[in-house]
This record gives structure tokens, sequence and C-alpha cells, in this order.
């Protein structure tokens, strides 16, 4: 894992979630009041800032890495890391999807194949979010 | 039940051996990060670990790890002086 510090690696999840909360919604008012300029622009934006956030902020720092490699390659600490942060993402994501479903069922909210892809790729980055948000500063 | 904080003296055995953390890492086979975490007090070792760590050093374990704040070696050697004489 790249040395970052932990500001900057909470900002960095802050940035992607909110770049994947801004794409949904762009996605929802493209929607229901048709494509604009101004929507168009500002999906493509939001679209193109998640793509580089994935690329930079957890590809090349090694965030990604850190929880998809092979349990053998893992010291004590990492394997201890690395499950504490899957347990936490998967409780984190099933509170978030089960209140997506209620609120879908509960008023007009659809759920879109926009949102479900959201959703996947949320699954997907979130035990690197966890290990970004929480580890303390590392030293060289 | 909650583990209780283990003070250890990796720090300046490593140093006083003129290791890199890197050099540690892979004598006891782990992480050099992780290195920095067991230095910093910051994550208790497993049994396994702590006596490769004794290993590596030549030194017995209750010598490194303690779960009370240990005093400086300067102190340890000055006290062990003293009883000798």
């Amino acid at each position: 894992m790249k040395l970052m510090s932990r500001n900057a690696r909470r900002a960095g999840v802050i940035f992607t979630f909110a770049m994947l909360i801004a794409t949904v919604a762009l996605f929802y008012v493209v929607k229901t009041e048709g494509f604009r300029a101004w929507s168009a622009v500002a999906l493509s934006a939001t679209v193109v800032a998640t793509i580089v956030m994935y690329v930079v902020f957890y590809i090349r720092t090694g965030l990604w890495r850190f929880v998809h490699r092979d349990f053998a390659g893992y010291d004590e600490r990492e394997a201890g890391v690395a499950l504490g942060a899957l347990r936490f993402a998967y409780a984190i994501f099933t509170v978030v999807a089960l209140g997506l479903m209620l609120i879908a069922s509960a008023t007009a909210f659809e759920i879109n194949v926009v949102l479900v892809a959201m959703l996947i790729l949320t699954a997907h980055i979130l035990p690197a979010s966890v290990i970004a948000w929480n580890e303390p500063d590392i030293e060289e | 039940m909650e583990s209780r904080k283990l003070f250890n003296r990796i720090a300046i055995l490593r140093n006083e051996r003129g290791m890199s953390r890197k050099e540690l890492a892979e004598a006891i086979g782990v992480n050099y990060q992780t290195v920095g975490y067991l230095e910093r007090e910051e994550y208790n070792p497993s049994l396994d670990l702590a006596f490769r760590i004794a290993e590596v050093f030549g030194l017995p374990v209750d010598f490194i790890f303690s779960t009370e704040p240990m005093a400086p070696l300067s102190q340890e050697l000055y006290r062990l002086k003293k009883e000798r004489e």
C-alpha cells in the first residue's frame, strides 16, 4: 500500500462516494427532465471522476489489492485488518441496500440499472474504503 | 476479551543491530509496515511471531515483550551491575 496520510485517504473516500452519489442523482435528473447540456456535462464529469478515482485512488495506491489478494499473501496483522474491513463493509452494504429497497417499496422511488451498477461498485470498493478510512498514518 | 497492551523493545533492538524495518520484516516474515505497527505498540503479535522476533534478536521473549512499560536498557544494565556488586 502506498504511503498516504489518513486525511488524504479520507478525502479520497469522501470524494469517490460523493461522485458515485452524484452520478446516480444526475442520472435520475436526466431521466426525469431529459438530456440537457448542463446535465450531460455534469453526468459525464461525475462518471469520469468516479473512474479516475477508482484507478488512481484504489488501484494505483494498492488499496484495492489489499483486500483482493490471495489470503496466503497476508501477514497476521494484515489478515486481521482485511477481515475486519470486509466484515464492516458487508454490514454497511447490507444496511444501505436494504434501506434503498425499503424506500423503493414504500415510495415511488424507482431502482434502476445505474443505481444497481453503483451499488455493485460500492460493494467492490467498500472494504478498501474502510481500510483507507481507519488505518492510522503509516511511517516509512 | 479485550487484549492488553504489550510493550516491547523491538525498535531499540533493531537499531542496535543496524537493521532496517525491511530487513527485520523479511527475517520474521511480515510486511515492513507491520514492523512499524509493532514498534509503535499499535499491534500485539501472535505468540508465533513473538518467538520469531526473539529468535532473530537471540533474546528471550520476556526480554523483548512485557505487559508493563519497559525500563530503558541502560537502566536495566545499571540495575544488573548493582545486583552483582
